[in-house]
């Protein structure tokens, strides 16, 4: 799985810059938030503006986007 | 008055139009006559004016303007996003989550609520909800889409359910309506969300008294001809849709439609899109203008605005202002990318084409003879910059407003560009659809200046400016006009502010306390002018303010809506 694509096919739209940047959603390189916090984030979403991929994205998938945000570089 | 119109008698004909649709008892209402107290329909009337020939509110007393009185919806997520409508005295409004409510329209008065129940699990797994954008009447019923896909008729007088009409299985395709319906005599019609989400977006004609499904027309591969304008199976999942209401001209019996963009939102083929790509071809009928029989949902014409769109600036926005000129019918048409298409109302045929906005690359020019596209910018797979507009599009999704007194078509303006990288995506449509952007990117100000927004006071036929008012930030709420010389500007900081419609100068304004992003309409109920306002902010635009401009945004209420209600003393 090429989880850059991933990313760019359906979190880019609020996640900008790939994640390096504030946009609808918020920034998430350097986050000091936990993987488990994430992995319920990501599967339960949060309203209005973070969808609910639990159905969506299967745990390998939502692994693998987790690692995806820890490598990207925190630049301002 | 101008020349550009027959003035008010025009407008008269239209409200009748509408109004002679509504048909029937409705009720303890007898909507079978002609009143311009009432706003019928989404954009007013067929004419999409978004203007009140009422002027017991005008430029010399607006000055006075106060709360008359406020409802609270409640569960406002993402704010009020729709158009008031107002029949009779009774003022019809939804909200969130597609609830309705119907208020006496002098006093606010609740006559009847309606709380759908929605597929919640589904809800939570949408980005583009729970809002919604509007209803419609007629037929003595009240017309709401939801975003589990559904139609629904309420009786308008007691607001119990007259029919409920499944018509998209959206837990496989993860979108609904959102958007209003349009009544068009004992059809309703109303389009499906599309854009970035793969599949073929349709737009619906509803029996409108029994709710039987009549006719689907699909905006992506919609006829055998479209089919051929993608390549491969590209068609599949080629996005469309049409989700803000079009307008009817009874004279050629049809229905005027904008469509979405198509998926991914960005293409990788660069200049070779004809032939590679996600979706080589034109990919008919996405990012066009479409007209289709509201009897047969048959396509009758169509313009093509942006052929394979590759920005995101699609056709969807849902204006078309009847404008009579010289002798010719011609409607006008604002597209996303900031320019505004002026058309032949009797075949389509592109009659000009002018630019709201300044900041514009996506393409060096667009002829406004023939509506082609001249110095395309085709990207291919990897990083650009300073595209221009950004993905927000240099006009939104909320309406215009044309006085036919003053000639002038009051429209806001977006003044943002956006660096992006192009990625190869694929459709994911298993287990339900996700979206398919085809790029990350990142908002950033018009070179040698900061993002900014407008609202000027144009031609709607040239685009002459007479007067322009700069706003720090784009207002995202649609604008009215009245017949008392004004125009109405609700922004997107909350402050709702009333210009003279002639000069431009500001008379009066007021903090509603949260952002505006929704609809305003002008009635009369008891003998007396009300103007009403949804207030409410976070709409998908919005919720990137926070980002770009700040404070107040990145702490404003995104869970929150009201309904305001104005009169003077």
């Amino acid at each position: 799985m090429d989880v850059a694509k991933l990313f760019a096919t359906t979190c880019g739209w609020c996640h900008e810059g790939g994640g390096r940047k504030q946009g609808r959603g918020p920034k998430l390189a350097g986050t000091d938030k936990s993987d488990a916090f994430m992995v319920t984030r990501i599967k339960q979403g949060k309203p209005p503006g973070m969808p609910a991929f639990g159905k969506s994205f299967n745990d390998e998938q939502i692994q693998a986007i987790i690692s995806y945000i820890r490598a990207l570089p925190d630049t301002p | 008055m101008t020349k550009d119109d027959k003035g008010l008698s025009m407008l008269a004909a239209g409200i009748v139009l509408a109004a002679s649709l509504l048909g029937g008892p409705a009720g303890a209402a007898d909507l079978n006559k002609e009143s311009p107290d009432d706003w019928l329909t989404y954009h007013g009337t067929y004419r999409s004016y978004h203007f009140s020939p009422l002027d017991q509110i005008n430029a010399g007393n607006v000055k006075q303007l106060k709360v008359a009185w406020m409802h609270q919806p409640g569960r406002s997520t993402r704010g009020l996003q729709s158009m008031p409508l107002v029949a009779d005295g009774t003022l019809y409004y939804s909200g969130s989550y597609s609830r309705v409510f119907a208020l006496d329209g002098a006093t606010g008065q609740v006559k009847w609520t309606y709380f759908p129940k929605l597929d919640d699990e589904l809800v939570a797994a949408q980005t583009h909800s729970p809002y919604n954008r509007g209803i419609a009447l007629g037929h003595g019923k009240v017309f709401v889409g939801t975003v589990d896909g559904r139609l629904i008729a309420l009786d308008m007088a007691t607001g119990k359910v007259a029919w409920d009409t499944k018509l998209i299985d959206s837990k496989k395709l993860t979108v609904g309506f959102t958007g209003a319906p349009l009544l068009v005599k004992d059809k309703v019609v109303i389009g499906a969300q599309g854009g970035e989400w793969p599949w073929r977006g349709p737009i619906f004609g509803v029996d409108a008294n029994t709710g039987e499904k009549k006719w689907e027309f699909f905006t992506v591969a919609g006829t055998e001809e479209a089919k051929a304008t993608w390549g491969g199976d590209s068609w599949r999942t080629g996005g469309g849709g049409g989700w803000m209401p079009g307008t009817y001209d009874a004279q050629t019996n049809s229905v005027w439609w904008g469509t979405g963009n198509p998926a991914p939102l960005y293409d990788w083929a660069g200049p070779e899109w004809k032939t590679k790509g996600p979706r080589p071809g034109d990919n008919l009928y996405t990012t066009s203008v479409i007209a289709l029989d509201p009897d047969t949902g048959k396509l009758k014409f169509y313009h093509q605005e942006l052929p394979h769109d590759a920005w995101d600036f699609d056709s969807s926005v849902g204006e078309f202002l009847m404008i009579e000129r010289d002798g010719r019918n011609l409607m006008v048409h604002p597209n996303k990318s900031g320019f505004v298409f002026v058309y032949d109302r009797g075949n389509g045929k592109v009659a000009n084409v002018w630019p709201l906005v300044q900041n514009i690359n996506f393409v060096k020019s667009i002829d406004p003879k023939t509506g082609e596209l001249i110095g395309r910018r085709d990207m291919v797979e990897g990083e650009h910059k300073n595209l221009c507009p950004a993905i927000a599009g240099g006009i939104s999704w909320n309406s215009g407003a044309y006085n036919p007194q003053t000639g002038l078509y009051y429209k806001v303006g977006q003044e943002w560009c956006m660096d992006l990288k192009i990625v190869k995506t694929t459709p994911i449509l298993e287990p339900m659809a996700q979206l398919n952007i085809g790029a990350d990117f990142t908002f950033t100000n018009p070179v040698g200046g900061k993002a900014h927004g407008h609202v000027s006071a144009r031609d709607p036929v040239t685009g002459e400016k007479k007067w322009e008012v700069k706003y720090d930030e784009p207002p995202l709420a649609s604008l009215l006009s009245t017949g008392g010389n004004l125009v109405f500007v609700p922004d997107a900081r909350g402050v709702l502010t009333a210009y003279n419609a002639t000069t431009g100068d500001k008379l009066w304004s007021h903090n509603n306390g949260v952002g505006h992003n929704g609809g305003i309409i002008s009635y009369r109920a008891g003998g007396k002018q009300y103007v009403a306002v949804m207030t409410g902010w976070n709409s998908l635009v919005g919720e990137g303010y926070g980002a770009l401009f700040g404070e107040p945004y990145k702490s404003m209420a995104t869970d929150t809506g009201t309904l305001v209600v104005f009169a003077l003393p």
